[in-house]
């Protein structure tokens, strides 16, 4: 017997972390964008304690704060990819406002950490997002298209295949082939 | 054909013969009855002679009587008495016969009443005169003699009116009988035709059906010296099995097919078995004779026999049954020499499987070959491209020559090894058929070539294709290769365009189909505004390593179009190839709507 | 990358094919580990064996004797411990089909090899660095697919 899964993963990481922090024992407060305050001093151990924890649900604890800004670039441009609204704005505007520094600042920082562009990461999130549509099977790739800023299926098509080397309609493929076979 | 035959039918035959007799009975039935009323009015007129001459008889002896009265009255003859009372004897006699002869004719039966009366008052007188004519006187005399007279005088009316009766009866008689003797030979004329004509229809009947039969015969004649001599040149022959009797018989020719002369021997169902048939198929064909026996039909099977010089050949028999005059159901076999079909058909089948193993052996050869030859020229390619890299300035100007030499040599042979591939794996793939929109394909295609059309600013159009039973990734590589031939072949510096239509037409419509009726297609055209070919090619640029141009103006191997061609035929259908020298070029492709 | 080095593990029975792979790692400027094995057994029985180093990429070559890169591939996917592995079959041309059904078979990625050295080094580049990004950007494994 089957059943079908949707993921909401930003209730998921928030409920997650909800119960791992509460668990802790620890006072503290989620503050958006993967940041968490306690509001008593935690002890080193502890947050060795909490940071294997975390590791087992592939939740990282940051310290570089370089890598802070970048992991905000990568949530910020998650959300932006992931939001319900399609959003019009460019990607440099868009970061530029939300984490209060130049594009140019952010676009080097974000390259000299993750050697590679924030455009592709760009690219890759949304391929990432039209993959899991293509897979929800309950839009048209017209629609996913629209959903996600092309100005065409053509072009979304394009960048799928630049991005991954193969077609949309070959990926559907061969992923219910792969189910098919698990049966 | 119902009506023919019972007009044929032996029943029929029995109740027209039937009908004949029955007619001359008939006939011969109102001859009788017509000569005997000839008799009956012959007689009838002979008595009514008869009664004439009574009654003249009559008068005559009334008048002797008179006479012979009168005689005595004068003369006083003694011997007139005796002669008198004698003629009243015979007048008494006469009267009582006519009265007998008359009986039958109320007429004359009252007048001679009346006669005999006036003739029993006429004996009165006589006899008064008789007996009193010594004392007659003279008036007494005349008195008497008077009265005589008168009663004479009322006979003779009465005998007159008599006679006029009898003639009037004797004249109608007459003309009876003799109308009735006139017709007596038109009846024998009728007797006579009719038995003429029966016999003369009979005679008609039986010469044409005696002809018809002898007609028959010639041609059962005919067709059996034709069958035997079918027989021969077809080497067959036939056999009958009655049975009831079983009786088997066998024709001319089948005796000949055992390698016997005809009717050397007395042939036997069980005979058969154990002489001829060969021991194998003997079981089988046991069972089907059983088989046919019972339901009177043997479908045609093959079996081996054994001829009388020892040499085995299949023969195929096949066998009826039918029913004949004598309600006996005989079955009617044929029986044909097959060995050369059967040997010729093993010969096509094992050659048929020599070539298909040939085919498959070169098949597999040319993926092979295209397949493995890949390994070490990548391997040479990927060297020359180090050396490029790392070494290429410690080499003199004619060395870093010789080395680009070798880069293109290589990069030219992979190009044909790649083609060579795809064109052997058109041939090796599993054909398997799919409904796939065609649109996507070609959405598919043009994402293959996305660079080249960026590269050329090409412009590509096309209708919304259908949905298509196909095998997909070989339609794609057919979409791929033609719209990269079209962009190959642009003409400088004029971006590509390339149209794409397609619509549905009948085979009958659309004279480059080589079928005549109305099976479906899908008429898919690719037009382009580039460089275009000079007709006369137009076939020739599907064949493989064809190519219209050398290899320094453009890039090919001559292997694209004959991929085409194979995906095409592939999926039976038909690919051409339309231009004009600097005018563009159109490839037309059939695809069977199944 | 951040801290650790990519490890790197390649089965390929071609002795240039190895040679132009390290080769290719040494020049690019990444924190690699690379290892080579002759054949499908080799590499088997290193994944197999007890506190195994497993890489966090595996090249596979299809045409390998005594067991080819497909029947690795199974034995791979069949065993939940390289379920964290990103299989690569690194292999000559193969037809459409057959790549697909690679894919199909649970590679995540398919590596035509190409003819040319630096195409090389830019493609193996690209495979280990979109890979780390899967990894450190949590995406969904199983839907990751690339042809190169």
């Amino acid at each position: 017997m089957k059943a079908f899964l949707k993921f909401d993963y930003n209730l998921l990481t928030k409920k997650i972390l909800e119960d791992k922090l509460t668990s802790f024992g620890y006072k503290f407060s989620i503050l958006g964008f993967g940041e968490i305050e306690f509001y008593e001093n935690v002890p080193e151990d502890k947050i060795e304690e909490l940071r294997e924890e975390f590791l087992k649900y592939g939740i990282t604890i940051i310290e570089n704060q370089k890598s802070v800004l970048v992991q905000k670039i990568k949530d910020a441009i998650h959300e932006m990819v992931y939001g319900e609204e399609i959003l019009n704005v460019k990607v440099s505007v868009y970061l530029a406002e939300k984490l209060n520094h130049s594009y140019g600042y952010l676009s080097n920082l974000f390259s000299d950490i993750t050697f590679t562009s924030i455009e592709n990461y760009v690219i890759i999130q949304k391929i990432e997002f039209a993959k899991q549509l293509i897979l929800n099977n309950k839009l048209s790739l017209t629609e996913i298209a629209f959903r996600l800023n092309y100005s065409s299926v053509a072009h979304l098509s394009t960048q799928f295949k630049n991005t991954t080397g193969i077609t949309p309609s070959a990926f559907q493929r061969i992923i219910s082939k792969r189910r098919d076979k698990n049966q | 054909m119902k009506i023919l035959s019972i007009h044929k039918s032996p029943l029929f035959l029995k109740i027209v013969f039937v009908l004949a007799i029955f007619i001359m009975l008939f006939v011969s039935a109102l001859t009788y009855r017509h000569m005997d009323s000839v008799t009956v009015s012959s007689e009838m007129v002979a008595h009514s002679y008869k009664v004439t001459i009574e009654i003249e008889q009559l008068y005559t002896t009334i008048k002797d009587l008179e006479i012979e009265r009168r005689n005595y009255l004068l003369t006083k003859n003694k011997k007139l008495p005796t002669q008198i009372n004698f003629s009243k004897l015979i007048i008494k006699h006469n009267i009582d016969y006519l009265k007998k002869i008359t009986s039958d004719n109320p007429k004359q039966k009252k007048l001679i009443d009346t006669i005999e009366k006036l003739c029993l008052e006429k004996f009165k007188i006589v006899d008064y005169g008789l007996n009193n004519y010594s004392s007659f006187t003279q008036d007494e005399l005349k008195e008497n003699l008077l009265k005589g007279k008168k009663i004479m005088e009322q006979i003779s009316f009465k005998i007159n009116e008599m006679l006029a009766i009898e003639n009037k009866l004797l004249e109608s008689r007459d003309k009876k009988n003799d109308s009735l003797i006139n017709f007596t030979p038109k009846f024998i004329y009728i007797t006579l035709f009719v038995t003429i004509a029966i016999i003369s229809l009979a005679f008609v009947k039986i010469s044409r059906d005696l002809q018809e039969l002898q007609t028959n015969n010639e041609i059962l004649d005919l067709k059996n010296e034709t069958n035997k001599l079918a027989e021969i040149v077809g080497k067959s022959g036939t056999w009958h099995l009655n049975l009831v009797t079983n009786e088997f018989t066998f024709s001319d020719n089948k005796f000949r097919l055992l390698g016997y002369e005809p009717e050397e021997f007395k042939p036997t169902l069980e005979s058969y078995f154990e002489k001829f048939v060969h021991p194998e198929d003997l079981e089988t064909l046991k069972q089907a004779a059983e088989k046919m026996i019972v339901e009177g039909h043997l479908p045609t099977i093959i079996y081996r026999v054994e001829k009388k010089n020892g040499e085995t050949i299949f023969i195929k028999n096949i066998a009826n049954s039918f029913v004949n005059t004598k309600n006996e159901k005989i079955l009617i076999g044929t029986t044909t020499d097959v060995t050369e079909e059967i040997q010729t058909n093993k010969n096509l089948e094992d050659r048929n499987r020599e070539l298909e193993a040939n085919n498959k052996e070169l098949q597999a050869f040319n993926y092979v070959a295209s397949h493995d030859l890949q390994e070490p020229l990548r391997k040479i390619q990927t060297f020359i491209s180090r050396l490029i890299d790392k070494e290429i300035n410690s080499l003199s100007e004619n060395g870093k020559q010789y080395l680009i030499k070798i880069k293109d040599s290589s990069e030219r042979m992979r190009l044909l090894i790649d083609d060579l591939l795809q064109f052997s794996r058109t041939n090796k793939a599993e054909k398997v058929f799919v409904s796939t929109c065609l649109n996507e394909l070609l959405e598919n295609s043009k994402l293959e070539l996305t660079q080249i059309i960026e590269d050329k600013k090409a412009i590509i159009t096309s209708d919304s294709l259908p949905h298509l039973n196909v095998i997909p990734f070989q339609i794609q590589q057919l979409f791929t290769n033609l719209i990269n031939n079209s962009l190959k072949y642009s003409k400088e510096n004029i971006p590509p365009k390339i149209d794409i239509k397609v619509k549905k037409v009948e085979a009958k419509n659309e004279h480059k189909i080589p079928f005549n009726d109305k099976s479906k297609f899908y008429k898919i055209t690719f037009t382009d505004n580039g460089i275009g070919f000079d007709p006369q090619y137009s076939e020739r640029i599907f064949m493989l390593f064809n190519r219209l141009h050398n290899k320094d103006e453009y890039s090919g191997t001559g292997i694209g179009l004959a991929i085409c061609k194979k995906i095409v035929d592939n999926h039976k259908g038909f690919i051409y190839a339309d231009g004009k020298p600097n005018n563009g070029a159109k490839f037309t492709i059939y695809l069977p709507i199944i | 990358m951040e801290k650790d080095y990519i490890h790197i593990i390649l089965a390929d029975d071609d002795e240039d094919d190895r040679l132009f792979f390290t080769d290719a790692f040494d020049e690019l400027k990444m924190k690699t580990k690379v290892q080579t094995y002759n054949d499908g057994v080799e590499l088997m029985n290193y994944l197999m064996a007890e506190n195994a180093v497993l890489p966090n990429v595996l090249f596979l070559d299809l045409n390998m004797p005594k067991k080819n890169g497909i029947e690795c591939l199974h034995e791979i996917k069949a065993d939940k411990r390289f379920d964290d592995i990103a299989i690569a079959i690194y292999s000559t041309s193969s037809s459409e089909e057959h790549i697909e059904e690679t894919f199909v078979n649970g590679a995540n990625i398919y590596i035509k090899k190409p003819n040319d050295f630096n195409t090389l080094k830019k493609v193996l580049s690209d495979v280990v660095t979109i890979n780390w990004q899967y990894h450190t950007s949590g995406l969904n494994k199983d839907n990751f697919l690339l042809r190169m």
